[in-house]
């Protein structure tokens, strides 16, 4: 009789392992997905942009250069401000300039917009270096925030402050 | 009896799992929903800009647009895009269809306006096209073009008309759409281009060239250096009909009669509608002098202030006395805003009006008027 009620003991813990595992692969088949839009939902306030990059292309504003070998913003001195001087640095990182123009340059920086057909123009910030301009960062809107250009001098060469 | 039943119950949970998984109605099409979308031509990227999303643009990183971290944003700027259907009389004297970026899937989603209103399903819609809507077109295929804004005839009532009537459809249409969206229609702030563009080897052949409209009283001379007048590289030129007959007509004209057609969509056919309004996009790039200008004072002085014309000095008031220097506010091609008029000018008051809308904190109702 006993051996009888063990049989029976093990049997009933067999069949209850095997309907748990029966329900346990369902939901795991259930809950592994296939290829899909992860939807943001309303209200969602994170970013759906990927961390913030940058095109930085010569030193950030923690490294710029010192502040005395920036010209000031009434210093007559600085390379010509026309597309040539301009493209001569931006063409060996960014490639073509033909649509590349000077928009304004002053205290010892400048800016270039680049045309794009029929899209909006792409903007380049440079930094004056004895007789060359080298370029800071190439953006769309938020072109020189955190570069280091003068205050007296962002607005007035169309540089985001 | 007891084993049957344990049997029993294991399969019909594994069989009940399962019925959750694969029954039920479909499910519903794909969103992604943001808070704001902004739609329109190259100038209406500088909206969604101020906004936070650059949308797709060549080698420029997501990052490079001002962050507006407690809400989101889809930039779809499309080039050229306009709401008006018909065929462009382009500057050098060619034909295109006109690209209904409305009515018409564009952009790299190819999607019209009422898909992204789905797919996006945003509670603030941004709405501008201007510098391609106020080129001539025809209608029909008769000469000259029967499509003129700039005019004051039959072919401005035409295309007045076709424009008045997209712009109401489009409005509906984002009405209409899952969350109940504001739409803002942005005006158009003067342009001043110096010469016809796009800049050959930019474009396809056959469309450089294709697009010139001066702000000046009478026909200008190219600046170039990309374009003549008569639509060849380089520079020099006086501006000529495209067609041969038809007559100069500037677009701050135009963009009168367009700004015009803007206000009275909004007051005729939603009038009573809250949720639709006029985004005054153009009294913060105009000046004093309502006319184009490179040079604007920062805000809050940014339309009642006038720069100095030689020192781009800004004497103020407000907040405090002094003298600020104004801002360099728009492309070299003069259509576009700077990285400046774009952060600088234009996000305050955007972004103070779209958080309004969004019933954030730091809304300012009164900076969408």
């Amino acid at each position: 009789m006993r051996r009888v009620t063990a049989r029976v003991k093990r049997m009933k813990r067999t069949l209850l392992t095997t309907g748990l595992l029966l329900g346990g692969l369902a939901l795991a088949a259930c809950g592994s997905e296939g290829p899909g839009v992860q939807a943001r939902q309303a209200g969602d306030t994170t970013p759906t942009t990927t961390p913030e990059t940058t095109t930085t292309t010569a030193a950030p504003a923690t490294t710029a250069a010192p502040a005395t070998t920036v010209a000031p913003a009434t210093a007559p001195a600085q390379p010509p401000c026309t597309d040539e001087a301009l493209g001569a640095a931006y063409a060996p990182q960014h490639g073509n300039t033909a649509a590349l123009r000077a928009q304004s340059c002053e205290g010892g920086w400048a800016t270039s917009s680049e045309g794009h057909g029929y899209g909006p123009p792409t903007f380049t910030l440079y930094r004056a270096e004895g007789d060359h301009w080298v370029v800071v960062n190439h953006s769309a809107a938020k072109l020189c925030e955190g570069q280091g250009v003068p205050p007296d001098v962002a607005p007035r060469i169309g540089c985001d402050t | 009896m007891r084993k049957f039943i344990l049997l029993a119950a294991g399969v019909l949970l594994s069989v009940g799992t399962l019925a959750a998984c694969v029954g039920g109605p479909p499910p519903p099409p794909p969103t992604d929903p943001h808070d704001v979308l902004t739609v329109g031509d190259s100038v209406s990227f500088s909206l969604g800009c101020a906004l936070g999303d650059p949308g797709e643009i060549a080698g420029i990183p997501p990052g490079s647009c001002p962050s507006t971290p407690d809400y989101s944003t889809h930039n779809d700027w499309v080039g050229a895009c306009t709401m008006t259907p018909g065929t462009l009389s382009l500057y050098n004297g060619g034909t295109a269809g006109a690209p209904n970026c409305n009515s018409v899937p564009a952009g790299s989603r190819n999607l019209t306006w009422q898909d992204e209103a789905n797919f996006f399903v945003p509670r603030v819609v941004v709405i501008n096209t201007a510098g391609w809507e106020i080129q001539d077109r025809f209608f029909s295929f008769s000469q000259p073009p029967d499509g003129q804004w700039g005019a004051n005839n039959q072919f401005f009532n035409n295309i007045a008309a076709q424009y008045t009537n997209q712009l109401f459809n489009a409005i509906n249409a984002f009405r209409s759409s899952p969350r109940d969206p504001v739409v803002l229609i942005a005006n158009a702030p003067y342009i001043d281009p110096p010469q016809p563009l796009p800049a050959p080897g930019s474009v396809p052949a056959g469309v450089e060239c294709s697009w010139w409209e001066p702000n000046d009283g009478g026909p200008p001379v190219s600046q170039g250096p990309d374009c003549t007048g008569d639509s060849t590289p380089g520079s020099g030129g006086q501006w000529r009909s495209p067609t041969g007959n038809t007559s100069y007509r500037s677009s701050h004209g135009k963009l009168d009669q367009l700004n015009a057609m803007i206000n009275q969509v909004k007051s005729q056919y939603f009038g009573g509608d809250p949720k639709v309004q006029v985004f005054n996009f153009k009294k913060h790039f105009n000046g004093t002098n309502n006319d184009y200008n490179d040079y604007v004072c920062p805000p809050p002085n940014d339309f009642n202030v006038t720069p100095d014309p030689l020192t781009h000095n800004c004497a103020i008031t407000n907040p405090s006395p002094g003298v600020v220097p104004a801002i360099l506010a728009r492309a070299p091609d003069k259509g576009h805003l700077s990285p400046a008029g774009t952060t600088d000018i234009l996000k305050p008051y955007l972004d103070q009006c779209v958080r309004s809308k969004l019933g954030l904190g730091g809304g300012v109702p009164a900076s969408c008027t």
